[in-house]
């Protein structure tokens, strides 16, 4: 327990001074989270993706925080929020379908600044996810681009070209690792690029296995993939690389969608095939330490997202429901019993959290 | 397999029998009464309620076509994207749109791959009559396949009854907002004694661009791009009448369009390249003989070939954008025959055998099931007319089986479904007439249910659906101002069970099709007709229809969803509609309103659709040109009060637009 806390300070410490002198510091990790953003999707099409506050204090959720913070966005985000990610202290909102990343200060929900992701002609480019690393906020885009936006001027500054339908992107060991999916591509693509966060290049792609969606880093600089396969011949794949000898270390036949390292395990949602459960995989073996994380019987409807607090260890697994009505936040220790829940109404498809301190 | 040869051996047995009998006979005294008599139904006495608008109703409605039609009757539901090319799928008392079968001139229309006919593409201008049954229709000489539905939509192009005496030219142009152009032509002609043919076509553009309030900023207006469609529609019917109990009637239907896909607007980045064309063509015949006095049969064929083109120049996630390349077909057979029994009953036996095929034309990265589907359907009922009490009783026999290339194939289905309707006149005059109905359906899934690439469903099983309907219509003949009027109230509890539902699994990207809904929904429909005495050569006629639907969700009772009103779905609604003729001035006001809604099933001020009405009027002053010419110069303004409205939340509604046109007989 406390080595880990100690690591997570040293990561933090390290984060912290890679971060310009100009920047507002992030609160180190170690203390308590006050609230928690809530980011909805929304459902497809429908201009419904909501950022919510909840206060962890007096357990009181704010569904619409980001209409309440700013009247002058009186229909909200739009459509499709993706990603959410807290970094030198703002709050990147990257807006698949409606194309663009909000920027919102973190303390009161106010809009500081909102970019555009479209192509020299004009066409969305539709982020994906995000990570931060140094200066840069890289952001993956459906059309094969990892865009990166200075954390200052809040320009896109770079457009490094990757694979069609870019998805998840990790930092890991002073690179950046990025999923191409390539759904529409013949056969699926199977890559991974490497992004190199200084000279803004593509320095490598590697074959990882068909169709990589989710990726996690851990401590040791190894990175994992989920693999979700052509849904024909090739099965869902979960594969370690480590990223110091660019070598494939381990492979399992184990299917997932989002993945999540935390302090040893990796904490695992199904895909197409796979557990309706959430589960908690061994770094060994990638074995299911039991068919379910949750342990006193809760019951997620439709798990759609897990966001560990490395401050409290704190599970949080988002409900989706039944993607139509509003969802609910589920908040469990680290050994799967029910801490507290929330619906997130009028929030539909609740996935994405960050955590205020 | 073997299963499968039996019924297609019963199937010709049916026809080999029934041949010899047509040319047995001679005599025939029935009159060649048919779904689409020319005579007004009479839905006083129906025994399931039935909706009827007639050429001079149609004409004064909506954007000339079928969906704006039939959005003035009571109890449906239209789904309207907004423009002239945006999907129009008619649902009718909450049973879905699958539920809703469309009958073209006696035969159906089917599209197995989307399981429901968009009516927006069915123009109206060469349609005599829309005819409405909310629940089983009740002539029994009719394909069976027209059984095999929840509501039936009958539309009637052309009755060869019609006696013409010689050649029959109308020329019509309209143009109007929105770069409408609308030319059309049609000629009627016989050649001998017993061919009577008919050729019709029209043309019709629109740039689709209409200005609609920014939903970003409401001081704002922008313009609906990438909404424009062209159209071009020929048909030729043909009827040759050995007698007049002995018909043989032909049609060739072709359509094709063009037209942008505008999709509903997404807030700060709205943008659509997406195009989508349309190619259907079909050939029907219909044989239709009376055999003695007491005896009808009707025997039916239709081909039917649809091609259908949608492409992504802009797709992001491939270099080459996308397209997609479908080619569906049908091949269909019917025998049909009623006979009247004693006096006091009628048996109507109809054997449907039809095959729907769907192939995947362009490149494809997985490999597509290419499903054949085989169909064989048949009906069987006994209908009572007495004097005071008609009712009738009948099964539909429903049995499907596919074939796929790849992958599984649909589970078969073999369904035996009653429907049974009975009405009752209490009084002497059959002035006021009490009607009771009860009918249970399938609805099988569609290809794109089954087979959608990664989100079909092999195991889905077909929706089931339950329809009772207790009515009551009355009409009574005044001797003051209003010269009649007649009312008809129902109410109805309809239940969908094994409700097909896309569900997405674990994110938006990856859907499946389950059988996972019920929906419960009782309603009441309410029509008012009143027709006032000819004063100072005003004539008028006012007809008012009311809806009220409860549709409630109650597929899972732990979900937050239990027991709320079904999205889109107004619990009021209804339409009035006011015709005058003076002299020769034909003027019709006529409005459409429907209470708020909610765009998804949580009933929160987020997913508020607002409430709207919408108002038109049409006026036309038909003249004599010359001996033999004869003119009728129309305009029609449609949503005259301006209002910005929504039927699905991000699709705007044309604002204040107008029709211009001129029909000429010759």
């Amino acid at each position: 327990m406390k080595k880990n806390f100690l690591l997570f300070s040293v990561l933090f410490a390290l984060a912290f001074t890679s971060c310009s002198k100009n920047e507002t510091p992030t609160p180190p990790q170690n203390e308590p989270a006050k609230g928690l953003y809530v980011l909805s999707e929304g459902s497809f099409g429908q201009n419904n993706s909501k950022l919510g506050l909840y206060n962890i204090n007096n357990s009181q959720f704010t569904g619409n925080y980001f209409v309440q913070q700013n009247p002058s966005f009186p229909l909200g985000l739009g459509d499709t929020g993706n990603d959410l990610l807290l970094y030198g202290g703002k709050l990147y909102i990257v807006m698949n379908v409606s194309s663009y990343v909000m920027v919102v200060n973190p303390v009161n929900g106010k809009f500081i600044d909102s970019i555009s992701f479209r192509t020299s002609a004009g066409l969305p480019k539709y982020p994906r996810n995000a990570a931060a690393y140094s200066n840069y906020i890289f952001v993956t885009s459906s059309d094969g681009t990892v865009s990166a936006i200075d954390t200052l001027s809040l320009a896109i500054t770079h457009s490094i070209p990757v694979g069609i339908n870019a998805e998840g992107i990790v930092a890991a060991n002073n690179k950046l690792y990025v999923t191409n999916s390539g759904p529409f591509t013949a056969g699926y693509d199977s890559t991974v690029s490497i992004i190199d966060p200084v000279s803004f290049n593509e320095t490598q792609r590697m074959v990882v296995g068909k169709n990589p969606v989710g990726i996690t880093s851990d401590e040791a600089g190894n990175i994992y993939i989920s693999c979700q396969g052509d849904y024909t011949t090739h099965g869902p794949k979960l594969v370690k690389l480590n990223t110091a000898t660019l070598s494939i270390t381990k492979i399992a036949d184990t299917a997932t969608s989002v993945i999540k390292y935390f302090n040893g395990y990796i904490y695992a949602l199904g895909s197409y095939y796979g557990s309706p459960y959430p589960r908690k995989l061994s770094l060994t073996d990638f074995s299911a330490m039991s068919s379910n994380f949750i342990t006193d019987g809760t019951v997620v409807v439709s798990p759609y997202n897990i966001t560990i607090d490395p401050q409290s260890e704190d599970v949080y697994i988002s409900d989706a429901k039944n993607y139509v009505s509003a969802g609910e936040v589920f908040c469990f220790d680290k050994t799967g019993k029910k801490k507290f829940s929330f619906s997130t109404s009028p929030g539909v498809s609740p996935s994405k959290i960050a955590f205020t301190r | 397999m073997k299963k499968q040869y039996r019924y297609i051996i019963l199937f010709i047995f049916i026809y080999a029998v029934s041949i010899p009998i047509c040319f047995a006979q001679q005599t025939d005294t029935l009159p060649n009464v048919s779904l689409h008599s020319k005579k007004p139904i009479n839905n006083i006495t129906a025994q399931v309620p039935v909706q009827v608008l007639q050429k001079n109703e149609i004409e004064k409605i909506g954007n000339n076509n079928v969906a704006d039609a039939v959005k003035y009757f009571s109890g449906v539901l239209v789904k309207d994207y907004g423009g002239l090319g945006g999907l129009k799928t008619v649902s009718v008392r909450s049973l879905g749109a699958g539920y809703t079968g469309v009958l073209y001139d006696g035969l159906p229309i089917c599209d197995a791959q989307a399981g429901q006919v968009d009516l927006g593409k069915i123009a109206t201008q060469q349609l005599n009559q829309i005819q409405l049954y909310s629940g089983q229709v009740n002539n029994l000489l009719l394909p069976a396949r027209s059984y095999a539905y929840g509501a039936v939509l009958a539309l009637q192009s052309w009755d060869a009854t019609d006696a013409i005496s010689k050649t029959q030219t109308t020329i019509s142009l309209q143009g109007g907002s929105f770069g409408l152009i609308n030319p059309a032509a049609q000629v009627s002609f016989k050649t001998g004694n017993k061919f009577t043919h008919r050729v019709n076509g029209s043309y019709q553009y629109s740039n689709g661009n209409y200005p609609f309030t920014v939903y970003e900023n409401a001081a704002a207006t922008q313009k609906r791009q990438n909404d424009d469609m062209q159209t071009i529609r020929l048909e030729y019917d043909m009827q040759y009448a050995f007698n007049d109990s002995n018909t043989l009637q032909i049609k060739a239907y072709h359509y094709q369009s063009a037209q942008g896909l505008p999709g509903g607007v997404i807030i700060y980045a709205n943008n659509s390249s997406q195009r989508l064309s349309n190619n259907n063509n079909f050939l029907q015949a219909r044989w239709q003989k009376n055999i003695k006095h007491n005896t009808r049969v009707l025997l039916s064929a239709k081909y039917n070939y649809d091609y259908k083109v949608y492409r992504d120049p802009d797709f992001i996630y491939s270099t080459n954008g996308l397209e997609n390349k479908y080619r569906q077909q049908e091949m269909y057979v019917s025998a049909a025959a009623d006979k009247k029994l004693f006096s006091l009953f009628t048996l109507g036996l109809s054997s449907d055998y039809f095959i729907n095929s769907l192939q995947r034309k362009d490149k494809v990265f997985t490999p597509f099931a290419s499903p054949v589907r085989y169909n064989w359907i048949s009906h069987a009922a006994l209908q009572a007319n007495g004097k005071k009490i008609q009712a009738q009783a009948g099964f539909l026999y429903y049995h499907q089986q596919e074939k796929v290339k790849t992958g599984n194939a649909a589970v078969g289905i073999k369904r035996l479904n009653p429907a049974l309707s009975l009405a009752w006149q209490p009084l002497q005059d059959k002035e006021l007439s009490l009607r009771l109905s009860y009918k249970s359906m399938i609805r099988p899934p569609s290809f794109d249910d089954l087979y959608y690439t990664l989100v079909g469903n092999t195991s889905l099983k077909p929706e089931q659906s339950q329809q009772w309907n207790l009515g009551i219509a009355g009409k009574k003949i005044f001797p003051g101002f209003v010269q009649w009027a007649s009312i008809t109230i129902d109410v109805y509890h309809n239940l969908v069970r094994e409700k097909i539902l896309a569900v997405p699994r674990q994110n938006l990207f990856q859907w499946t099709m389950l059988n996972i809904g019920k929906v419960q929904a009782h309603g009441l429909d309410a029509s008012l007709l009143f027709k006032t005495k000819k004063i100072h050569a005003w004539n008028a006629q006012l007809r008012v229809n009311y809806s009220y639907q409860k549709s409630l969700d109650v597929s899972d009772n732990g979900s937050s969803l239990y027991k709320t009103q079904l999205p889109y779905t107004p619990v009021h609604s209804g339409s009035m509609m006011w015709q005058v003729t003076v002299h020769q001035l034909e003027l019709s006001v006529s409005g459409l309103f429907s209470s708020y809604r909610y765009r998804l099933g949580d009933p929160i001020a987020d997913n508020l659709v607002k409430e709207w009405a919408s108002f038109e009027v049409y006026a036309a002053h038909p003249f004599q040109a010359s001996k033999n010419i004869y003119c009728k110069p129309f305009v029609s303004l449609n949503n005259i009060f301006n209002q910005q409205y929504e039927v699905i939340r991000f699709y705007p509604m044309p604002r204040f637009n107008y029709r211009l046109g001129i029909t000429i007989h010759l």
